[in-house]
Parts: structure tokens; C-alpha cells; sequence
């Protein structure tokens, strides 16, 4: 289902009119192929007993997600999940994690690994594209 | 209707070893059905012992471990984690991996793949609800010279194999295989998908039922493959365990859709059946769902037809144990549909929590005990049940105990369900939760004592000093608090009350999938592997979901969920807009963390605990795998030195002649350390040996003696990086 679903980053407009630095999208290759990979052992290993990837991808994951700052997800990777034993995940397994959700939903790997420093993680929005 | 059940059995070698005779041995030594040295059963024998008399592994050579072959579960696809603990019978090791559960041979000297087996399933498996290898297959031989893997498979067949070669028994139901679909008394129509993708949690986007007419389009992989299957309209059914065989009975459950964030009132009950190993021939049905005349009917106040709003699940979907002596088969039940909120099921809904002893003959119940009456805290019995002959109070006691999500390890007599220690209805707090009807009493084992944490009072919180003590009591007090049994509390609620509700132990346990118990026959002892620990509940109305409230939730949009209802507006995104439901997250109401220190006390609860189950007594205690260190940045905690807390995770607990031997779980052990199998000594719980191991374990390990070497086997790993790792020692070393 991923890659069907179409965008619209006007509702979220007050994530770009923020002082700080024109955001980078997350379309423009923020994490590393190799990232994404470990991160699908990642998910597989913590997060799918309870989160199956449909939960993850497509329209699920665009209603929750489309125009947040990648921090954002973070976030809930360091202090909600897994819900049994919240912060399990080291800070690289959190980033591979999310590399492989960006993946899942279609936006392509680069050059540059995705940082595991929140406040870099802050300046990268998630935005779905069709 | 048309069936479309294609099967390969890829005969990757036959091997033609002398010990593959069944000896005299074999069947006329059998220990609670294992043979000694083998592990014919998923808990090692019939009575879920996970216990091993074998001693060439011990305290003085357990450090010399060394891998002797890991085998690549991931070169036949992917998996979930992988769950799998192999049996070893006969002089062959089985397992099952990937996602499509096949079933397969190894050698055990050398890891080489024998066969392997697996069953196209079509649409089936695609929207199977638990797709992944599951936990293990079931063994069986006549004594002479059949022998019989049994495996169900994530779109709910059940297979019959030889165990020398893999192919199916043809007179076992259909070349080998019996549709587990039929036999439940539902109509089985054909099946089609209009999307390519997997169920989501937990009942969006299933099949449906195909047009007349409808093919399959192989292009967008949509339509009608020839599947055919239960009514989609009544639900989805599957299976995540191994059937156990008792006396040439092969006793088959199911399992459901995961019961949180379902957006259905209805689904398919759990079923326990008994199915003839020759024949495959369905002996009998269980309705572990009561119907109308049936026992315990009248524990659900609106009825149990199929169909009937707020009916479904009380799945056991955990694996099984018994006492074949007895002719018992002891069947640790899950919860009905809708893990927080039972508004829709009035009444104590058996056999939803329970424990039920069913005659494997018959078919009947010979006894039940309801652990939690309505439960509404996710607490499915998560694990195989432990059988063991222990003296209590000078006398002979058959016991059954039941290690259980909620922290208390349940007892009973075995033969007839009689507590061996009191449980007495304990009145617990009350709902204020619209709609909701809670139980005024729980059952509440008067011992042993429980392994994790209890509910959440003011005597558990840090109170290293007075500032700690009052922002600790603060951060407890946003929740409901309460010693045990603590109902959820909902975000409507009226004015002044609690929006959320201390959740301890949480869905997770306590023991849950990864973990449970291990008996040592021989000194009567208990071994239990739970985590501890505590989260927060907060139950809101999710608008594109039938029912009344969930745990927060937002289903609309998904494929299958209700309509957005008129001025529908999604919830906000990320921090703070997602606080409550299960864990919420960080500055949420129900955050149980200071800094990153929990509230609660470090106690000597979760890791591994041992029992003493001729007097119920605890005898040791042991963190898993170790300590983590606390440390904070917060000023309250200033000059404060905290206490270590015990490891999290979920011990996989087996036993031996000499020792505790466990793996830390996937996500277990101190943080940072490389993955490592341990072992303890018995008695004392002193660790006693530790060797690191190429992945965590990630399934409950086994063992098993073959050409005079011990070997301890294991499952990693998740996705394609899935292995089996075994384990032995060196020649110069045994």
C-alpha cells in the first residue's frame, strides 16, 4: 500500500514558518541503505509482535506522521517504545529503525546517514510524496 | 467450492542412520513422555518440565561452550523474531522458521538441513493474523517404526509428516493435511483480497468474501486465488503454537487477532479440538466460549451466539501441557475480544483467563479455575502450564501451576483443580468507567508470592529523600493507584477524576510469550522467568471503531475501520499529542520515570525466581543477566546514589541435572552487554557460568544428547538475519 497515498503538508504549514533553518525533507535522502537494512532486523526483532507492517506504512503511517519532524518519531522511539521496557533501543537502533519506516513508505535512501542527535533530527520533516 | 492447497515437500536428504530405528529404549523409558536425553515436546516433555537430566554441561564447563553449528533460518526467508525452540527426537532435531512456518529437519551433529515442508496457503497465509513461524511443531511416534511431525500453519491447516523424510502422511485427512477451518461449524466460503498487503493490527483490511465469478489477477495480485475459508464477515482465526499429542490425540487451539485496537465487536471464539493422529479425523470440539446450555453460558450476560456484539477470542494461545496418566490436557486460555474494555461483554466471560483441564477422550471439562474474572488488563494466560509431584504439608500433591502475565504463579491439584494454596475472592477496585462492569473480587493466591511488580502503592515509590519522596508521590498520583487489579480509567471520565490508571504488571507481564517456567522434578522447584515493571492505561473512544473505548487509538483511515464520523478531526502528531493509551509518551500522564529513574523501589522481582513448590516458599532470586546501572541528570537526584535495578527482558528459563540455564530474551539483559546464555546453580541461584552467544536468544532454548555430546540450542535473531545456534563443548572438554 505504501506509495499510494497522496500528501498535503498544508495543515502542518507551522512546522516550515519556524525561525529556524528551512527544514530538510526527509524526500531528499536522509539515511543511508545501509541503515534501513539493520533497521528491518531492528523492527522485526522489537517492534513487529506488536506493530505489523501495515500499522507502518501507507496511509497509517502518512495520517500519523506526513509533516512531522523526524525528531518527532524519536522521541517515541526513546521514551514510549517498547511499551514494556521504554529507551530499550540504543540511539543507532532508534535511527535504523526509522530509516527502515522512511524506506517502508517510499522515501529513498542517500548518501548521508540519518544523525542520531535529536536536535539535528529535528530539522528533518517527514514528507510523503505519491 | 474450489480449494486450492498446493504443498511442496523438498526431501533435501534422507538419511538412513541406524539410530533412526526406534529402540526399546525410546518407548519403554519415556519420562512424562520424553525420552531421557531427548526433547520430544516443546517444554521438553508432556508436562511442560523444560527440565533435562542430563549433566555432560555444568558449573565446571559451561564457560568452555563453543558454537558447534549455527543454521540459517533466514536462507528460507524471513520471520517475525524467530520464536522457534526445537524438538529433538530419534536422533533428529525440528524445527519451524519464516514467515510461512515450514517445517523442517536437521541434522543435529552438523546443522545440515535434512527436509523441510511447507504449504501454500495463498490468501490465507496473506491475511493470516499471526504470520510468523510460530514456536515449535509436535512429535509422535508408535513405538515401532512411524514416527510424525505435526505442524499448523499460519493460515490454519494442520500437517501430518513423516519424520524421516517430510512428506505428508497420506492417510493423515487430505494428503496430509486437514483444513482446521472445517469442523468449527462455520460456513467456508472463497476467498479473495483487494489489496496486496498483510492484516493490520488487529482486524483492518482482511479478505473478504469472493464475487461469483471472481478470479485472480495476477497482476495486481488482487481478486480470488481459489482459497476458500471461514465467513470473513464472522472474523479471522489463527495459530502461533504447536498442538500437543496426548495419547494419540492431537490437541489443537487457535489464536486471534491481537486484542488491542481491534474496530470490530465480534470475532471468532476460541476453540480446543482433538484430532486422531492416524486419521486426522476431528474427534471433538471445545467451545472454550460456552454456548447456550453449555457450562458457563451464563457468565456472559448477552450471550454467546456468533455474532452477538462483544463475543470473540478466549483463544489459548499459548502452548499446552499434560498429564497423560490422567488422560488431561491443561489449556491456559486467553481473554475475550477487546484487551481494556469489556463494556460490551458484561459478565466474567469464562473461559476467558482461565485454566481448563479438558479429558482428551472425551473432550469434556474436568475442571477450570477463572484467574481473572472480566478481565480487562490484557492478562491472556501467556504460557504453557508446569506439572509436577511436590510434597506439601507431608503429602503427595500432583500439581499443575500456571505462571501467569499478572505476577502470581496459580496452583492447583492437577487431577481435580483444587487450589493447593487458598486463593480467596479478594474484593478489588471498581470501574468508573462508563459502561464497564468489573468484577467485585478477584482470586488472589495466598502463595506463592508473586514474581513482579503489584499494582502501584505509596510504599513502592523512591523516597531517597524528602523532595524525591514528594515528586514521586505526585508523578504516582496522576493514575489510578491501587495494590492490584487496577481498572483503566478513561479520558472522558467526570471532572475530577483520574484520567489514567497504573497498569502493573502491564500487558507484557509478569511471564508472557517469551518466557514462563521451568520445573526441576526432581527437587520440586519453580523456575520462573517474568519481567517486571509498570506502565499506564488511559481508554478513549477511538471514533472509526465499533467499540465504546479502547486503549487510545485512532483508526480511521485504515483500510476496514469505520467511516471518520461527521467533524471528525485527526488527533495532533508526535510529542504530546499521543499521551495515554499504551505507554503514550514522554511529559504523558502515566509517565512512571523521574529523570529517567523509575518511581518505583528496585525490588527482587522479574529476572529469574525460584520456588520451592513443596512449601511455596521462595527460594532464590536473580536479576536477568545482571544489573543496570541508574544514573540521572536530573537535579532532584543530586548527590543521591541509586540503586542498581535488575535487567529487563524475559528469561528463557530451562533446567538440567545441575543447573538453571537462560537465555536473556531478545530484549533482555543489562544494557550494552554483548548477548550471553547463562547459567545458575539450582539451589542457591548463584551464577555459575556465562558464555557469549552469537545473537540473544530469542525463543525458550532446548537440549538434548546425540553421539555422546550435549548440545544446548538456541533461536536468534529477527527479519532475515533469523539462526538456530547450537552449542557443545569442546572434545577434550566433556
Amino acid at each position: 500500500m505504501a506509495g499510494v497515498w497522496v500528501t498535503c503538508l498544508v495543515a502542518r504549514t507551522a512546522v516550515w514558518q519556524s525561525p529556524e533553518p528551512a527544514p530538510t525533507l526527509a524526500s531528499s535522502g536522509v539515511y543511508t541503505a545501509e541503515q534501513a537494512a539493520r533497521g528491518k532486523d531492528a523492527y522485526a526483532l522489537y517492534c513487529s509482535s506488536c506493530h505489523n507492517l501495515g500499522s507502518q506504512s501507507g496511509e497509517p503511517f502518512a495520517k500519523k506522521w506526513n509533516g512531522v519532524r523526524v525528531s518527532e518519531l524519536m522521541f517515541v522511539l526513546t521514551d514510549a517504545m517498547p511499551k514494556d521496557d521504554p529507551g530499550l533501543l540504543t540511539p543507532t537502533e532508534r535511527v535504523d529503525v526509522i530509516a527502515y519506516l522512511l524506506k517502508l513508505n517510499d522515501l529513498a535512501a542517500g548518501e548521508k546517514p540519518l544523525p542520531e542527535d535529536p536536535a539535528l533530527l529535528k530539522n528533518i520533516v517527514i514528507d510523503l510524496v505519491k | 467450492m474450489r480449494r486450492r492447497l498446493l504443498f511442496s515437500a523438498v526431501v533435501l536428504g534422507t538419511f538412513a542412520f541406524g539410530a533412526f530405528t526406534l529402540s526399546a529404549r525410546q518407548t519403554s523409558t519415556l519420562v512424562r513422555g520424553n525420552a531421557p536425553g531427548e526433547w520430544r515436546y516443546w517444554g521438553a516433555d508432556a508436562w511442560s518440565t523444560r527440565y533435562s537430566p542430563l549433566d555432560q554441561i555444568n558449573a565446571s564447563n559451561f564457560d568452555q561452550l563453543q558454537v558447534a553449528w549455527q543454521w540459517n533460518a533466514g536462507a528460507f526467508g524471513e520471520d517475525e523474531y524467530f520464536r522457534s525452540t526445537p524438538l529433538f527426537a530419534n536422533g533428529r532435531l525440528f524445527t519451524v522458521a519464516t514467515t510461512r512456518r515450514e517445517a523442517i529437519a536437521i541434522d543435529p551433529g552438523n546443522g545440515q538441513t535434512l527436509w523441510m515442508w511447507r504449504l501454500d496457503e495463498g490468501i490465507r497465509w496473506q491475511k493470516a493474523p499471526r504470520q510468523y513461524s510460530g514456536r515449535g511443531l509436535a512429535y509422535w511416534n508408535d513405538g515401532r517404526n512411524s514416527e510424525r511431525i505435526v505442524v499448523i500453519t499460519p493460515g490454519y491447516h494442520l500437517a501430518s509428516l513423516d519424520a524421516k523424510t517430510g512428506r505428508p502422511d497420506p492417510k493423515f485427512g487430505k494428503d496430509g493435511v486437514v483444513d482446521l477451518m472445517e469442523g468449527l461449524g462455520m460456513p467456508l466460503v472463497p476467498l479473495a483480497v483487494d489489496d496486496t498487503g498483510s492484516l493490520i493490527i488487529s482486524d483492518n483490511a482482511p479478505y473478504r468474501k469472493a464475487k461469483p465469478g471472481e478470479t485472480w489477477d495476477p497482476v495486481t495480485q488482487t481478486g480470488a486465488d481459489g482459497t476458500i475459508g471461514i465467513d470473513p464477515e464472522l472474523g479471522q482465526i489463527a495459530n502461533s503454537s504447536p498442538a500437543i499429542i496426548v495419547n494419540d490425540v492431537i490437541i489443537v487451539g487457535n489464536s486471534s487477532i491481537h486484542g488491542y485496537y481491534p474496530t470490530r465487536l465480534k470475532n471468532i471464539p476460541g476453540f480446543i479440538r482433538g484430532f486422531d493422529i492416524h486419521t486426522g479425523q476431528q474427534l471433538w470440539k471445545f467451545n472454550l466460549i460456552p454456548q447456550a446450555g453449555e457450562f458457563g453460558a451464563d457468565t456472559w450476560a448477552n450471550g454467546t451466539k456468533l455474532g452477538t456484539p462483544g463475543v470473540g477470542k478466549n483463544d489459548a494461545w499459548a502452548p499446552y501441557s499434560a498429564d497423560p496418566e490422567l488422560g488431561l490436557v491443561y489449556i491456559p486460555v486467553g481473554m475475550p475480544l477487546m484487551d481494556e474494555y469489556g463494556g460490551h461483554r458484561p459478565g466474567n466471560n469464562l473461559f476467558g483467563t482461565s485454566l481448563v483441564a479438558i479429558d482428551v477422550k472425551t473432550g469434556k471439562r474436568k475442571w477450570h479455575f477463572q484467574m481473572v474474572h472480566h478481565d480487562i488488563w490484557d492478562y491472556d494466560n501467556p504460557m504453557a502450564p508446569n506439572l509436577m509431584d511436590v510434597m506439601v504439608d507431608g503429602k503427595l500433591r500432583k500439581v499443575v501451576a500456571q505462571t501467569t502475565k499478572q505476577g502470581w504463579v496459580y496452583a492447583f491439584d492437577r487431577a481435580t483443580g483444587e487450589p493447593i494454596w487458598p486463593m480467596p475472592e479478594t474484593p478489588v477496585l471498581q470501574t468508573d468507567v462508563k459502561g464497564e462492569h468489573t468484577s467485585p473480587t478477584q482470586p488472589i493466591p495466598s502463595r506463592p508470592a508473586p514474581y513482579s511488580q503489584q499494582g502501584l502503592v505509596e510504599a513502592d515509590l523512591i523516597d531517597y529523600t524528602p523532595a524525591i519522596k514528594a515528586a514521586a508521590l505526585a508523578a504516582a498520583k496522576q493514575c489510578r493507584m491501587g495494590p492490584y487489579f487496577i481498572p483503566g480509567s478513561a479520558n472522558d471520565g467526570p471532572a475530577g477524576t483520574l484520567k489514567c490508571s497504573w497498569y502493573s504488571p502491564g500487558a507484557s507481564g509478569g511471564v508472557n510469550i517469551d518466557s514462563g517456567a521451568a520445573v526441576d522434578p526432581e527437587r520440586g522447584f519453580l523456575y520462573v522467568g517474568s519481567q517486571t515493571g509498570m506502565s499506564s492505561i488511559t481508554l478513549a473512544k477511538d471514533p472509526c471503531s465499533e467499540f465504546d473505548y479502547s486503549s487510545s487509538h485512532d483508526s480511521c483511515g485504515l483500510l476496514g475501520a469505520l467511516p471518520p464520523p461527521p467533524g471528525y478531526v485527526a488527533p495532533e502528531t508526535g510529542r504530546g499529542g499521543r499521551g495515554g493509551g499504551r505507554g503514550g509518551g514522554g511529559g504523558r500522564l502515566g509517565n512512571s520515570r523521574i529523570g529517567g529513574v523509575s518511581i518505583v523501589k528496585p525490588k527482587e522481582l522479574g529476572g529469574v525466581t525460584a520456588y520451592d513448590m513443596n512449601t511455596g516458599d521462595k527460594a532464590w532470586w536473580t536479576p536477568n543477566g545482571g544489573f543496570n546501572e541508574v544514573t540521572s541528570t536530573d537535579p532532584l537526584f543530586a548527590g543521591v546514589t541509586l540503586p542498581k535495578e535488575g535487567a529487563g527482558g524475559q528469561p528463557q528459563v530451562i533446567n538440567t541435572k545441575s543447573l538453571v540455564i537462560y537465555g536473556t530474551g531478545r530484549s533482555g539483559g543489562p544494557r550494552g552487554d554483548a548477548p550471553q546464555l547463562f547459567a545458575t546453580d539450582k539451589a542457591t541461584g548463584k551464577q555459575v557460568g556465562a558464555v557469549k552467544i552469537p545473537g540473544k536468544t530469542s525463543a525458550v532454548p532446548m537440549t538434548f544428547m546425540y553421539r555422546g555430546k550435549q548440545y544446548i540450542v538456541f533461536a536468534t535473531g529477527a527479519g532475515a538475519n533469523t539462526s538456530l545456534v547450537a552449542l557443545t563443548l569442546p572434545d577434550n572438554k566433556k
